[in-house]
């Protein structure tokens, strides 16, 4: 393939995809920049691995490992836990545009969010974007059945969070 | 519907106005590109440890050439030994160092890479450690080969001279130390840290029952 064509080929999907990237970095960044920025990361480094893409297998399998990858290891260099869904997500638009739906479920899912360790927020995220556990299992190098304890005791252990948030 | 999956629900929707959020709040994923993530952090690490391996590959030359020379001078042989060890050791550390680096693929699961970035860290740092200490006492042999190259055995023409690099040695290993307790984090030292991250991936793809 041309360098062009690779370059057309590679924006179209990213394009398609770029939830995926929105997303993992709404999840593993720290602010509204931090976002920006490390959206841009992913990006950058999905470019750059975008030769070990193999188009038989699911573009959106190979993208969520290395999105995943990029904003786990920023979460890491930052060495504190990272703050998921940064105000501009949580108050207000950017350039200060009304919000158009209530916060309440954001919040709800900020604060579960916050509560996890960077391997159990991609598992969230995933099971969140509704990916079977197959594929679940393809993106984060582990077995199917582990998937499904692992969703399990995350479920187990939001419900006990919230019970505790909730009680006086 | 269940507790459990009322709030679920809470979550479920909680993404979904987040989608829409995103939506709106960005207006492209790509656009100027950002630092790099884990590549551009290996780099320098990467060009780091090839002028590590072309200094060892130095120092062991210069150290063979001082103890294969003065194998009739035991403080020399000994000073060349330890210096051609140390260079050794430097030469192998960054070559595993490069090795490691090698294997770390953003494509990859993400397990996989972060078990490979987790081993990688924690052998830097436990490496950086014992290059450390050792390094505290190096300096001493490189001012005794550099006499030697000057034609005077200084262990044995000014012992003293050389005892007073020796505690002075002693005393940069006791601030090395110290500098090293100081750095600790509140959640315990680098080491310790890098040992949890990697438990955490291990037991992270643990399989349930195994």
């Amino acid at each position: 393939m041309r360098d062009d064509d690779r370059r057309t080929a590679f924006e179209a999907l990213l394009r398609e995809h770029r939830k995926i990237v929105l997303k993992v970095a709404a999840v593993y960044a720290r602010g509204v920049e931090d976002r920006r920025d490390l959206g841009q990361e992913i990006a950058l480094q999905l470019w750059r691995s975008f030769g070990s893409y193999q188009p038989e297998r699911p573009f959106s399998t190979w993208m969520y490992r290395v999105a995943l990858n990029v904003g786990i290891s920023h979460a890491r260099r930052e060495r504190e836990r990272p703050q998921a869904l940064d105000a501009s997500l949580l108050d207000t638009l950017g350039g200060g545009s009304p919000i158009d739906e209530p916060d309440e479920r954001l919040r709800a899912l900020a604060t579960a969010i916050d509560a996890l360790g960077p391997l159990d927020r991609a598992l969230m995220l995933l099971y969140l974007d509704e990916l079977p556990y197959a594929q679940i299992a393809a993106v984060l190098g582990i077995g199917e059945s582990n998937v499904g304890t692992r969703i399990a005791r995350l479920k187990q252990r939001l419900r006990r969070d919230m019970t505790e948030a909730a009680s006086p | 519907m269940t507790e459990n999956g009322m709030e679920f629900d809470e979550l479920k929707a909680g993404w979904a106005a987040l989608d829409r959020r995103l939506t709106q709040v960005e207006g492209r994923a790509s656009g100027k590109p950002g630092t790099g993530g884990v590549g551009a952090e290996l780099r320098p690490l990467v060009l780091g440890q090839a002028v590590q391996m072309v200094f060892g590959l130095a120092l062991a030359f210069g150290a063979g050439s001082l103890w294969v020379g003065c194998r009739n001078l035991p403080s020399l042989l000994v000073t060349g030994l330890l210096l051609h060890a140390y260079a050794v050791a430097m030469i192998v550390a960054a070559a595993r160092n490069l090795v490691l680096a090698g294997r770390v693929n953003q494509a990859a699961p993400v397990l996989e890479l972060q078990h490979r970035v987790a081993a990688l860290r924690a052998w830097r740092i436990r490496e950086g450690r014992w290059f450390g200490i050792v390094g505290c006492f190096m300096w001493v042999g490189l001012v005794i080969w550099g006499f030697a190259l000057l034609g005077v055995d200084i262990v044995a023409a000014r012992p003293l001279f050389v005892a007073s690099l020796l505690a002075t040695a002693a005393v940069c290993l006791a601030v090395f130390v110290v500098v090293s307790r100081l750095d600790r984090a509140p959640e315990g030292s680098s080491v310790r840290r890098a040992a949890e991250r990697l438990a955490e991936v291990a037991r992270f793809g643990d399989e349930p029952g195994a």
